[in-house]
């Protein structure tokens, strides 16, 4: 055992936890290890008590059931193919249109992130169904790319959203309120895309050329095609009708949600036992690598505060000039760093307890910072050159389209996000008017 | 490898898999659960005591105990900076070191929550006062999901071992 002054505590857990991370350690075990590893440092065998407390609280948590049932309905809708039926009426509605598909794929994911609650799957999904198709109509490259990366970055910020959930479970924000802020911004941030995406092919004829007339199909079909819209529709009034109202927990609208999709997919005759097996297999590969970075941040973050890292986070923040709006501008910044490099649930686990307290004491708005935090965890997911989308979607493109191409392309859909921060920040209504009618 | 090693390590994976796969299925009670206490308390006004610690439990057991299948198929997520850039038998060392970490973490996280567990098994810690359900069986679901994870890591070690050993005597 070693005693020394809190910050220096800090400091040292900071680098254990770094160097851990950098290694190539799972992320998970290099905050575990960290932990463990500066507890025996400081406090010696008997403390490694609490890290076992620490983690039977995170299996404990309520808030947190809602996660892997979320997890479970974005798979049955991603295995039972919903996504592809609704590309399919995008296709038929949209395609005539310069740029219509790829403001169809924005619009799809907008609602794919709807009815569910992660990143991953409507990247991966646009990824093998539309690109291809918007290749093939000779869309320029950077567009049909971006607007997947774009558009699947919705899935983090449109309720319901694994991140809010975790982010409430550390924090005295609630879910519901959250929720309701993100929607606006989620729909304030695919207008963007929209419209950059319409007005860049409106001004360039031959950059998302329209589909040839004789491709186009009749009214009929397109009415017949929109019928696809509407289960998953009813499924999202559902999920988030019932916790904007108060009528049902984020945990059990999630229950509901699961079987709602499940109902889904026998209406649309796609469930069979193989999708169903293959939808639970997935839940779990996405839950145990969720879970166990929660369970070590939980365990990391509840060390180095009791170590004093939180005195050295706050005197860090408090030697800053100019106040609050430093102080605001700096957390964005390492959320930025951070969210490049590392998950957004590790980011969450880690961060939240020690930011939100500052937070607290400068007055800024407890929801409004919590907003700001998830667009910023938003932008990393496609910021070069770690951004985890980046390699979800080079994981399903033909080899040609190398990972420079995706640099290329999520920039200009970066620096829409950074507007749509602009607006958030400058104009913090724009998003809490309706959390604010909802929960007041 | 001698032979029997690698049986030995071909029955850790189908351990791996297999609870992995029995753990997933967890998701399907944790629904029903869910959704039957939402019918019970907005259908019937008759809201259970039982399906919130359940619900919780089955949360727990499901990710901690898949652990080891995620292992298995790496999908614990790391930040691959420079471990690709390792010449290959370097990376083989390498990804032994850092298994020894992982271990060291598991093995940790094994002792010490068996023991808090044989605590809540020997005193008969239960849920609630109201609620007479044991906590006991949900608490070794840590341990065990260690030990598997210990197991699962161990086979991967074992494999870089026996890469390292076997390029070095070629």
């Amino acid at each position: 055992m070693i005693h020394v002054d809190p910050g220096t505590a800090g400091l040292i857990m900071l680098g254990a936890f770094l160097i851990g991370l950098i290694s190539g350690l799972p992320v998970a075990f290099a905050l575990g290890i960290a932990a463990v590893i500066c507890t025996l440092l400081f406090w010696g065998a008997p403390g490694l008590y609490s890290l076992v407390y620490q983690t039977f609280d995170v299996m404990n948590s309520f808030v947190l059931v809602a996660i892997p049932l979320f997890i479970f309905m974005a798979m049955i809708v991603d295995k039972a193919g919903i996504a592809g039926d609704m590309f399919n009426a995008a296709y038929e509605w949209a395609g005539p249109a310069r740029g219509g598909l790829a403001i169809g794929v924005v619009i799809i994911c907008t609602i794919l992130a709807a009815c569910t609650g992660i990143v991953g799957g409507a990247v991966s999904a646009m990824g093998i169904i539309a690109l291809p198709r918007m290749l093939e109509r000779g869309y320029d490259r950077n567009i049909a790319t971006g607007s997947i990366l774009a558009g699947g970055t919705l899935g983090q910020l449109i309720p319901p959203s694994v991140a809010m959930i975790l982010y409430a479970s550390q924090s005295a924000v609630s879910v519901g309120a959250l929720f309701a802020a993100g929607v606006c911004a989620g729909v304030i941030l695919s207008a963007l895309f929209i419209t950059y995406i319409g007005v860049r092919s409106f001004f360039q004829t031959d950059l998302c050329p329209a589909l040839p007339i004789e491709e186009r199909v009749t009214w009929r079909e397109k009415i017949t095609s929109f019928r696809h819209l509407i289960l998953p529709l009813v499924l999202i009034v559902l999920v988030l009708g019932s916790i904007f109202l108060g009528i049902a927990t984020p945990t059990e609208a999630a229950g509901v949600g699961a079987v709602g999709a499940l109902f889904c997919a026998i209406v649309r005759h796609r469930l069979n036992w193989k999708i169903l097996h293959d939808s639970i297999i997935a839940t779990v590969g996405i839950c145990t690598m969720i879970g166990w970075i929660i369970l070590g941040a939980a365990c990391f973050s509840m060390t180095f505060i009791v170590a004093g890292g939180k005195e050295l986070v706050w005197n860090l923040f408090s030697i800053m000039p100019g106040g609050s709006w430093t102080i605001l501008a700096l957390m964005l910044f390492i959320l930025l760093i951070l969210g490049m490099l590392i998950d957004a649930p590790a980011i969450i686990m880690v961060t939240v307890p020690l930011f939100s307290p500052v937070v607290g004491q400068t007055g800024i708005d407890v929801l409004w910072f919590a907003l700001l935090f998830m667009v910023m965890l938003q932008i990393g997911w496609i910021s070069p050159p770690f951004g985890e989308s980046l390699f979800y979607l080079k994981g399903v493109t033909p080899s040609s389209i190398t990972l420079t191409d995706l640099y290329k392309a999520s920039i200009p859909f970066v620096g829409l996000q950074l507007i749509g921060l602009a607006i958030f920040v400058i104009w913090p209504e724009s998003t809490l008017w309706l959390p604010h009618i909802l929960f007041k | 490898m001698c032979k029997w090693v690698a049986k030995a390590l071909n029955i850790v994976d189908a351990l791996s898999e297999y609870t992995g796969r029995v753990a997933a299925y967890l998701i399907i009670p944790l629904t029903f659960i869910v959704v039957f206490e939402v019918v019970a308390r907005y259908g019937f006004h008759a809201p259970t005591k039982w399906s919130l610690p359940l619900s919780q439990f089955l949360f727990g057991a499901h990710f901690v105990l898949s652990g080891a299948y995620g292992i298995l198929h790496r999908f614990h997520v790391r930040v691959d900076l420079f471990l690709n850039w390792l010449p290959g038998r370097t990376k083989i060392a390498y990804s032994l070191l850092l298994s020894c970490f992982s271990l060291l973490f598991f093995g940790v996280l094994m002792a010490w929550s068996a023991d808090v567990s044989w605590t809540a098994t020997v005193t008969g810690r239960r849920i609630t006062e109201s609620l007479a359900i044991p906590l006991w069986p949900y608490m070794w679901t840590l341990p065990t999901a260690c030990f598997l994870m210990i197991l699962a890591e161990g086979a991967l070690f074992a494999r870089n071992m026996a890469a390292l050993l076997d390029r070095g005597t070629r």
